[in-house]
């Protein structure tokens, strides 16, 4: 058996050759880069939106990745949206009558999940008077809005508009003779014409050319009307999004960053401050190293959860105030005590008898001579506790006593719980962010155990 | 001129159990005193447990002895206090270690290490520096000096790691070096290499040695005074020549006897071993310390304690019977 290699360049040569080595590696690579590309992928200002509901209303609600149209085409659709529409204006004394025509293929398998319309009006004093029918690929015509929008954006969401629902009860009611209680508007616009057409289940897709048409009439000659159609899909993005509209894209990438951060910075500051505190105990007398140790006993058998619960609930912290909070709980604890095995060893060494010898001073060996011995050992440390800081964020946000503000793994996975999205079949609003913690913990934790073998002698294979 | 008086030194390490009682004391130094000279070499001889590199380590300072007075150029090191003082006492002392390979920092390349005396005592301009360390390089003739200056511990010899410590211990321009057995660990060929260099390096740089070793082979060739211990005490102590050639203590009689002999006329003789084992330190025997495996012992060794008394001139003996009693080597005739 060799003995450990002392330098840290020497170790890392140590540790790419293990497989363990490689994967961890390889995973914190993985890992590193997203949190290092995320920042130009989606700027920090779409992270700060996480909460404004508002801001993510384009998207559809729920909706499983978009590669599931690919694996199952029969169940998820994506979304269409009709912005560009050809307009003919005829005047007719003061009325001025424009008709916005657009058409799209409807070709999935599956009914829309939400129709939305968004009307963007402009006028002088009358408001203008729109009629918006959806001609269907079998010839039928059905008017899906009618009314005088407001000045600037008219958000309509047929699905739950009640006018509009109207104008579909009155279109089964003049077809069928039945007047149906509930109605579902995306369900009947896009089914084949038959009794059936308000039910999900029994109704079948009406596939084909779509023809939008959309009369205003104006009164007066400022009067403008842009319309856009929202036809959503059940599957968007690369990860769906969750049911407040959110891509959660944007939520995953963003917590690889701060994950990252939160769990290298607390690992990092803790493990040093617990190994110099540690080691510098020790090393100073009989007596710092017996309060140091007790210390440290103490704060190893205080439950830090709770009380970090408790912090939260009557501060209310962010992110960065959390992380002081981890650090102060964390000044002394294992590490201090692996940091005064190692000084026990190390003091005995000659060459630390040699520095005194010549007149080096206590300070002066500590940080010169013991502690460089101990890098390695603190990497080790400080890749094996980063992954306890990572779950400890992320339990805090699941509890949602995280930062409120920005998205992490976390927050997303208590977001999901409260709406109990894997009893609903939301696989995708808990698996991703699952996933990611794994893999950063499991790339840490590999990591740290390769490293740990190259620099315990213990463990070195033969 | 004397340099170093050692006067009655007493190194006790208190024994406890639990925090409260206390069990005793090892007494690994009790009652030494000897004296150096400038520019001469004492071979502090004896088994390991007989508290030599104790008394090595506190003539360094390295260890505060419980009494006695370490009288260092004129100067009392056991009662400095002031770091001025005793920064000045570290800079004229210097160790050199038994184990090379664990004397020399593993994380500093060469010529770090021999520059950290330096920087610590205060040698501000880095080419200074740099001369001085490629000087006791060259000193200690590890040539040529840019490369062993580069280099880590890890990649020397143990020969050449021992190079390194001496000249780490000689960079300060020390007037008194402690060598801890220091080359008990290297390969026989290194071995007479080292001793030839620090034979040198005393005539060159008017050192003084305390040679602290259990191998009397190596001190006949080295020292010029010796000091044989045992049991925390010095039992012998005179003029290395006349110690080897007359020794009157029975436990130095035996040491010298189990030296390997090469002439082949004594083919036959039988080596004096001395049963037993040292005794534990913390319960020694009363009396004389070595009248439990001295074949000469009788009532009054085991009550009554012997001092250093001078029985030749200069040659210091502690037993009741000094010159009285010989170890008697027995010879067989021819192997049957």
């Amino acid at each position: 058996m060799s003995a450990p290699p002392t330098g840290l360049k020497q170790v890392f040569r140590e540790v790419l050759r293990s497989k363990t080595g490689i994967i961890g590696v390889v995973l914190l690579l993985f890992i590193t880069s997203l949190a290092l590309l995320t920042p130009f992928i989606a700027p920090f200002d779409i992270a700060k939106k996480w909460n404004d509901i508002q801001w993510w209303s384009d998207n559809p609600v729920l909706a499983a990745p978009s590669w599931m149209t690919i694996i199952m085409p029969d169940k998820y659709s994506t979304t269409i949206i009709l912005d560009e529409f050809s307009s003919t204006t005829t005047q007719q004394g003061d009325i001025r009558i424009t008709t916005h025509t657009s058409s799209f293929r409807y070709s999935f398998r599956n009914f829309p999940s939400e129709i939305k319309l968004v009307l963007d009006a402009d006028y002088e004093v009358q408001k203008p008077q729109i009629r918006i029918t959806l001609s269907r690929p079998d010839g039928e015509n059905i008017v899906i809005f009618q009314g005088l929008p407001n000045k600037g954006e008219n958000i309509v969401n047929l699905s739950l508009d009640p006018q509009s629902q109207d104008l579909i009860v009155s279109y089964l009611f003049s077809n069928f003779g039945v007047a149906p209680s509930a109605v579902y508007p995306e369900v009947v616009l896009f089914a084949v014409k038959d009794a059936n057409m308000n039910d999900r289940m029994k109704a079948s897709v009406l596939r084909g050319i779509y023809r939008l048409t959309i009369d205003v009439i104006a009164f007066d000659d400022r009067t403008e009307v842009r319309p856009r159609l929202y036809v959503y899909g059940n599957a968007f993005g690369l990860f769906g999004t969750d049911a407040f509209r959110r891509d959660l894209i944007v939520g995953i990438m963003w917590g690889a960053p701060i994950a990252l951060a939160f769990g290298t910075i607390a690992a990092v500051v803790t493990v040093l401050l617990q190994v110099i505190i540690g080691a510098a105990g020790t090393w100073f007398g009989t007596r710092s190293d017996e309060l140091v140790q007790r210390v440290a006993d103490f704060f190893l058998i205080i439950p830090v959860l709770p009380i970090l619960i408790l912090v939260n609930i009557i501060y209310g912290i962010n992110i960065w105030a959390l992380l002081g909070w981890v650090i102060l709980f964390s000044l002394v604890g294992v590490s201090s005590k692996v940091a005064r095995s190692m000084v026990l060893q190390i003091r005995e060494e000659q060459y630390i008898e040699a520095a005194i010898s010549y007149g080096a001073s206590k300070k002066r060996v500590l940080f010169l001579y013991m502690l460089p011995r101990m890098l390695p050992y603190m990497f080790a440390l400080i890749a094996l506790s980063a992954p306890i800081y990572i779950f400890l964020e992320a339990t805090l946000s699941f509890l949602d006593l995280g930062d409120p503000n920005i998205p992490s793994w976390g927050k997303i996975l208590g977001d999901a719980y409260e709406e109990g999205a894997l009893y609903l079949g939301y696989w995708w609003w808990v698996i991703f962010p699952a996933l990611m913690i794994i893999l950063v913990s499991l790339g840490f934790t590999l990591f740290a155990y390769s490293f740990d073998k190259v620099v315990n002698p213990r463990l070195r294979e033969e | 001129m004397t340099l170093l008086k050692v006067s009655d030194l007493r190194i006790w390490y208190p024994v406890q159990k639990g925090i409260f009682s206390r069990l005793g004391y090892v007494k690994a130094v009790d009652g030494v005193s000897f004296s150096l000279n400038e520019r001469e070499t004492l071979a502090l001889v004896g088994e390991s447990g007989s508290g030599k590199t104790t008394l090595g380590r506190a003539t360094l300072g390295l260890i505060k002895p419980t009494a006695g007075h370490i009288i260092f150029d004129g100067k009392d090191l056991t009662k400095i206090t002031d770091k001025k003082q005793l920064m000045e006492f570290r800079r004229k002392t210097a160790m050199i270690f038994q184990d090379p390979f664990s004397s020399l920092s593993p994380t500093f390349p060469v010529f770090r290490i021999l520059e950290e005396p330096l920087i610590i005592h205060g040698v501000k301009s880095k080419e200074e520096r740099v001369n001085i360390v490629y000087r006791a390089l060259e000193l200690v003739k590890l040539q040529p000096v840019e490369l062993f200056a580069a280099k880590y511990p890890h990649m020397l010899s143990g020969g050449q790691r021992q190079r390194v410590a001496i000249a780490r211990a000689l960079i300060l321009g020390p007037k008194y070096v402690v060598a801890d057995e220091p080359v008990s660990m290297l390969d026989a060929s290194v071995r007479v290499e080292i001793l030839y260099l620090l034979r040198e390096l005393q005539e060159k740089l008017g050192l003084a040695f305390l040679y602290i070793t259990h191998d009397i082979a190596t001190a006949k060739y080295f020292s010029h005074k010796i000091a044989v211990m045992y049991a925390g005490k010095i039992v012998e102590y005179g003029e290395t020549r006349e110690v080897l050639r007359n020794p009157i203590h029975p436990y130095t009689q035996a040491l010298i006897s189990t030296l390997p002999d090469p002439d082949p006329k004594n083919r036959f003789r039988m080596m004096v071993v001395i049963k037993g084992e040292p005794p534990n330190l913390m319960n020694p025997p009363s009396g004389c310390r070595f009248h439990p495996r001295c074949p000469f012992a009788n009532e009054k060794c085991s009550t009554e304690e012997p001092f250093l008394r001078e029985i030749n001139e200069g040659h210091f003996v502690s037993c009741h019977y000094a010159g009285e009693v010989f170890i008697k080597e027995t010879t067989t005739s021819a192997v049957s």
